[in-house]
């Protein structure tokens, strides 16, 4: 494992493909997802990289899926989130919620992110 | 879905980067989106939106390795590397030859670089730039100096254009200053602008104290730069806090206002304050009545984003102004009015009275051009010496291929090893201009620096810069040694004088051309501001000391001081006048017969007193001078000069006692000789002489040679008693030279330019002499053994390279008579380009050719031929 912050950007991926499940998380859906969501648009090449650097830190493992018709028989990668980058999501998550309660103002009608379904 | 399919060539291009095992995703992935565009947009931006994600895909993780690094690539870079190295260091001359003339040459193009980037960079600084405009214009007929082109306008101009012309957005009107400022005892002499309340809503640029739009607004108000408020007050807030400004006859206080930031040096309009226009009573007046009749300020405004400049013109020109706000009737001229953009008013044009600083775009060019020719010199050395220096090489590149060395790695070879030699060449040229870089600077009067890392012109520029050279300089080496056949290489049968000597030598008598063409050039130059220099003028310009007036004191108390000085022994006389000989400035209409129109002759004027003449000994042919006795001299004595009495039809001697009309009219006096009261580009026109009546510009103080020091703080101490204004003096023939700075500096460059391409050619010529008589040892060991004497080798070994340079002399001459026929074209008195300067010229090159030969001649020739001829 090389790295283990995310970065803003790599976080809301990795919840994407938590969000998107085992049929959905490939490139293109991710893309997708994170236009409806954000109302970014971003190039699948550029969630391929992400997703690509996410792997290498180990947050997700991906394999090749089944061929279907759709695509012309050509497969599509499907990737999945780890153990190890669920726990980093999570820590994350209590990190920012930590900080929310120091917060002045806000912190008390805040009531948590919660960012798991 | 309709029936398309993702576009072939980006297709292609995908399958071309991307790395194998990515393909099948990849592809699946896109095509998904793009047949899910398809169903939203049109055909055609599905297919740009495809390229869109193809060219997102460009990123590190999805390129496949493109080029293939062989395995022993490091090996061989290696031995590439050492090579050169070992090279660089076994040919010590060679090196330092190639190495020197590149660096000169680039350190040269560097330093032209920075002036050229320099010159375009004026007035850039403004966000809203391209958007400020200015109005001048040409008032057919009205010629001045040789010009009717001028960038005065009137003073309603800038609100006419905001009020009947939508796109200009803001229009102000400024005029520059120069005032004493006072807080309380002290006083500083700056300038600085008048400028109106819009002033900063078209120069764009935030305040550091102040707002915009209200600074300028009230009367008395005044706007300081922020190094001037530190000079003035310290750290200390300067807000609220006054001033006393005083000019000519005006003197009040201002209030300090606003705070600005310094202006870059790329501003080619400088000052150190503004002062609202509203407190100056000529502008506020011309406003209030609307008047048009008076051309004396400039009018900037600001013109809305994507208005086009040229229709405007056009409107204005429909809208008939200014002719339909013109109230005097009598007025002669059809002014036309222009719009110019505010980034070309340093470099692109140059009418009358313009404000700011004036580069010249004719010099831009020309520094540009030598840039060029400099640096192909230094290439076309680097080139010739490797060629020459081939045969040496051609064994390693026979044994490198017989080895199995492709064609492409020894031309990457080569060409490595000559980027090489330009990246030591440009470490070393960038120390040059680091080096001299503040006296270039200082010559051409801008200030250049070297910095590589704030100018983001700089780095990139060098790069190429760096590659270009090294490449072109490496190329033919490259090429034509990589291209030698091995098994004739290594039998020994390369012949490298017949294929190679043609090109060798029309490189040289390029060079040697380019020489001799700048060396009669400087030739031309300086002898034409030798003839200026020495050129009878008409007055004298030794030995006179002229002050300064700006201050109403000094005019009021002007015969006292006069009075006082002539009896200071040190003082031959005294005289003042509103302009000095060497530049007279006012013109206006005379008539000889008011009735006839055709017969106004436009004339210039000056204002004297009665020893005008005297100390500037400027000569009376014909009539009298003005006298003190008589009374009517003051209103209606005039004296003219020879051209003027031409144009009126008479002789010198015809001329006196007749009279003509100006404002009354007026007798001609006398005549006085022709006097150049222009500089040497404008010939001598009509003019006029009449007493001063209380213009006064200048005194004039004819000095004694002695004790100068002395006589110049008498003189400071007794004009101090009656102003606060500073002591402004100078010697008439500094004033004189000053004049023809531009020239002078044009020709100082040129002369250190010209010294540098003769060092680069002959450092070429050494390199190419000492090459042909290492290969040629054993001739000239054979040729002495038989008995052939010293002198005889040496004339054999030079003739061929002063046959060039004969050639080169033949091929410069005309091209350098036309380019410097040219250049003199600019000057009104101008010297013939003599027979004996393209004679000097070819001489002195010839003479420098014979030296770098000769020394290596003369070393060959006097050579024992046993060590040459017995290592067989």
């Amino acid at each position: 494992m090389k790295e283990t912050k995310l970065g803003e950007f790599e976080e809301v991926i990795l919840l994407l493909v938590g969000i998107l499940g085992e049929d959905d998380a490939y490139s293109f859906k991710i893309t997708q997802e994170f236009k409806d969501q954000t109302g970014r648009s971003v190039s699948i090449g550029a969630v391929h990289s992400t997703l690509s650097r996410l792997e290498e830190k180990g947050f997700l493992t991906s394999e090749m899926g089944k061929a279907t018709a759709e695509r012309g028989g050509r497969r599509k990668r499907i990737y999945s989130i780890t153990a190890y980058g669920r726990r980093t999501l999570e820590i994350s998550r209590d990190f920012k919620m930590s900080l929310w309660r120091q917060f002045p103002q806000f912190g008390f009608e805040f009531d948590g992110l919660n960012f798991s379904r | 879905m309709k029936n398309s399919h993702p576009p072939k060539i980006a297709y292609k291009f995908l399958l071309w980067f991307l790395k194998s095992d990515l393909v099948e995703e990849v592809i699946g992935d896109l095509e998904e989106q793009y047949f899910e565009n398809l169903e939203k947009y049109t055909n055609r931006k599905a297919n740009v939106l495809y390229w869109y994600q193809v060219l997102n895909y460009l990123r590190p993780f999805a390129i496949k390795n493109i080029v293939p690094i062989p395995k022993n690539s490091n090996g061989m870079f290696k031995s590439y590397l050492k090579i050169s190295w070992r090279n660089l260091i076994k040919q010590k001359l060679y090196s330092s030859i190639n190495i020197g003339g590149l660096a000169i040459g680039l350190a040269s193009f560097i330093m032209i670089f920075l002036y050229v980037e320099h010159e375009l960079s004026y007035d850039n600084f403004y966000p809203n730039e391209n958007q400020i405009y200015r109005i001048t214009q040409r008032q057919p007929g009205n010629l001045y100096k040789g010009s009717d082109y001028f960038a005065v306008t009137p003073t309603p101009l800038a609100s006419t254009l905001e009020r009947e012309f939508p796109e200009v957005i803001k229009g102000t009107t400024i005029n520059y200053l120069t005032a004493l400022v006072s807080n309380d005892e002290d006083n500083y002499w700056e300038d600085g602008l008048w400028a109106d309340k819009n002033y900063f809503e078209v120069f764009n640029y935030p305040l550091l104290l102040g707002e915009p739009q209200k600074v300028l607004e009230k009367p008395y108000s005044i706007v300081l730069t922020a190094s001037f408020a530190n000079k003035i007050f310290g750290n200390i807030n300067p807000l609220g806090k006054e001033l006393k400004i005083k000019f000519h006859r005006d003197e009040n206080q201002y209030k300090i206002t606003g705070l600005i930031p310094d202006l870059p040096e790329n501003s080619s309009i400088k000052f150190d304050y503004i002062v609202s226009f509203e407190s100056n009573s000529n502008y506020s007046n011309a406003l209030k009545e609307n008047s048009w009749n008076n051309n004396s300020y400039f009018t900037f405004f600001l013109l809305k984003e994507g208005a086009k400049p040229e229709r405007l013109e056009q409107k204005i020109k429909q809208a008939g102004i200014p002719q339909k706000y013109q109230t005097d009737e009598t007025y002669p001229f059809k002014d036309e009015y222009y719009v110019n953009s505010l980034g070309d008013l340093h470099l692109n044009m140059d009418p009358l009275f313009d404000i700011g600083l004036k580069g010249n775009k004719k010099y831009v060019y020309f520094f540009s051009a030598i840039a060029i020719v400099i640096l192909i010199l230094a290439c076309i050395n680097y080139m010739n010496l490797a060629v020459a220096r081939s045969i040496n090489r051609a064994r390693e590149v026979g044994l490198r291929k017989a080895i199995g060395a492709f064609r492409h790695q020894l031309i990457a070879q080569f060409l490595g090893e000559s980027i090489l030699i330009t990246l030591i060449a440009f470490v070393i040229a960038l120390g040059l201009v680091q080096l001299v870089i503040p006296y270039f600077g200082y010559l051409i009067e801008r200030p250049l620096k070297l910095d590589l890392f704030n100018n983001n012109l700089m780095l990139p520029g060098i790069l190429f810069l760096l590659f270009f050279v090294g490449t072109f300089s490496g190329s033919y080496p490259a090429f034509y040694l990589s291209g030698l056949h091995p098994v004739k290489v290594l039998k020994g049968k390369i012949d490298s004088r017949s294929r190679n000597s043609n090109l060798q030598q029309s490189l040289v008598i390029g060079q040697y051309a380019v020489s001799i063409i700048l060396i009669i050039a400087c030739l031309v130059i300086y002898q034409q501001l030798q003839f200026i220099q020495k050129k009878e003028l008409g007055y004298n310009k030794e030995q006179i000391i002229t002050i300064t007036v700006r201050d109403m004191a000094i005019v009021k108390n002007i015969q006292t001081l006069q009075d006082k000085w002539k009896s200071y022994p040190n003082i031959k006389n005294v005289t003042y006048s509103n302009n000095l000989p060497t530049n007279i400035s006012s013109s206006t209409i005379i008539n000889d017969d008011d009735d006839i129109f055709e017969n106004d002759l436009s004339i210039y004027e000056t204002r004297v007193d009665y020893d005008y003449l005297d100390v500037y000994g400027i000569e009376l042919i014909a009539g009298r001078n003005f006298n003190r006795e008589n009374k009517n001299d003051v209103e209606e004595g005039y004296l003219i000069n020879e051209t003027a009495a031409l144009a009126l039809g008479w002789t010198p001697e015809q001329a006196i006692g007749k009279q003509f009309t100006h404002n009354g009219v007026e007798t001609v006096l006398g005549v006085v000789k022709d006097f150049h009261m222009h500089s040497m580009h404008l010939s001598i026109e009509p003019l006029m002489i009449h007493l001063s009546k209380g213009w006064v510009g200048n005194i004039a103080a004819k000095v004694h040679p002695e004790n100068l020091p002395e006589t110049i703080s008498y003189l400071e101490k007794s004009v101090s008693e009656y102003t606060q204004y500073p002591f402004e003096y100078s010697f008439l023939d500094e004033k004189f030279d000053q004049m023809y700075k531009a020239e002078e500096v044009l020709g100082e460059t040129f002369g250190f330019f010209t010294i540098l391409a003769i060092i680069i050619a002959s450092l070429g010529l050494f390199g190419l002499a000492a090459i042909s008589i290492e290969q040629r040892g054993k001739e000239i060991g054979i040729r002495k053994v038989l008995g052939a004497s010293a002198i005889s080798i040496v004339s054999l070994m030079a003739t061929n390279f002063i046959r060039m340079v004969a050639v080169a002399f033949i091929l410069a001459t005309p091209l350098a008579w036309y380019l410097m026929d040219k250049w003199l074209q600019d000057f009104a008195f101008r010297i013939d380009i003599e027979w004996w300067i393209f004679i000097l010229s070819g001489f002195i090159v010839f003479i420098i050719a014979y030296l770098t030969i000769g020394y290596q001649s003369i070393k060959a020739a006097l050579l024992n031929p046993v060590n040459c001829l017995r290592n067989e």
